[in-house]
């Protein structure tokens, strides 16, 4: 088994953000 | 996110004697005055102490008791931790409100009152949702701030943008000395006036009357935003042992 990053940011926290920030750009757009 | 740390966050908080006492006096303060006014939600005023005290705490306590050095050592992921962290805190708060919800419902049933449904759910939701907002501005300000900065740094930066706010909506540029001459300053620059307000309104939004899809997407994409940037922080946070 590969090391543990204990520090890496995880990738579907990035996914998260994304997704619901571009739902309140598109809330506010439409 | 670390079920584990979840459901420790909640059994720390609700097994606590000062939640289990909160808890009580919001009950006691839900069906009081529901009985007496006959208007339910009257406990929404003792939310904030609550969500104040817990989220100011969500990343001190394990730093000075000596755990969080021995739950990073396991080894558990960062972010991983601090998410759980948050979750298990918006936990606790949502139980304290459902509880208190329900000694509002419970009385005004137990009157006979009329229980004015859609409204005492979507004021409480209202409240409710805003609680993740706030936890993520506390997480993100306790990522990089030690012990209960964190509280101070907050009610700094809102009283602070408020006044900034009402300060340079109130000016105008035919005042006399300083206070014209910086509304001349602000006129000619309105990027700047209206980037306050934005950080205002997307820091600490109020919660409107009636609850609308925007609202909704602003606090949910704002607390991921936070979060985000709070495990950015904390990945470069030193965790020495006994410190705070």
């Amino acid at each position: 088994m590969a090391l543990i990053n204990q520090r890496a940011v995880p990738w579907w926290l990035y996914a998260i953000v994304i997704l619901l920030a571009g739902a309140r750009i598109a809330a506010a757009l439409l | 996110m670390s079920l584990v740390v979840i459901v420790e966050t909640l059994r720390r908080h609700v097994t606590s004697v000062a939640y289990l006492v909160f808890v009580s006096f919001l009950v006691v303060i839900a069906a009081g005055a529901t009985l007496l006014s006959g208007q339910p939600g009257q406990w929404r005023t003792f939310m904030g102490l609550l969500v104040f005290v817990a989220g100011a705490q969500l990343i001190g306590p394990e730093f000075s008791s000596g755990t969080l050095q021995l739950i990073l050592a396991k080894p558990i992921n960062r972010s991983v931790y601090l998410l759980s962290r948050w979750a298990g805190v918006v936990l606790s708060i949502w139980c304290a409100m459902g509880i208190a919800f329900a000694a509002d419902a419970i009385v005004l049933l137990g009157m006979g009152a009329p229980v004015p449904w859609s409204r005492m759910l979507s004021v409480t939701f209202g409240l409710a949702w805003n609680v993740m907002l706030v936890c993520a501005v506390l997480a993100c300000f306790g990522s990089f701030l030690r012990s209960y900065l964190n509280i101070g740094l907050y009610f700094a930066l809102q009283a602070m943008l408020g006044i900034t706010v009402t300060v340079i909506d109130q000016i105008r540029p035919d005042m006399s000395g300083v206070i014209g001459a910086a509304a001349r300053f602000f006129d000619a620059h309105p990027g700047i006036g209206s980037a306050i307000t934005a950080v205002d309104r997307n820091l600490f939004p109020e919660i409107p009357l009636r609850i609308d899809v925007d609202w909704v997407l602003l606090i949910a994409s704002n607390t991921a935003v936070l979060l985000l940037l709070a495990c950015l922080f904390f990945r470069r946070r030193e965790v020495p042992y006994g410190a705070d």
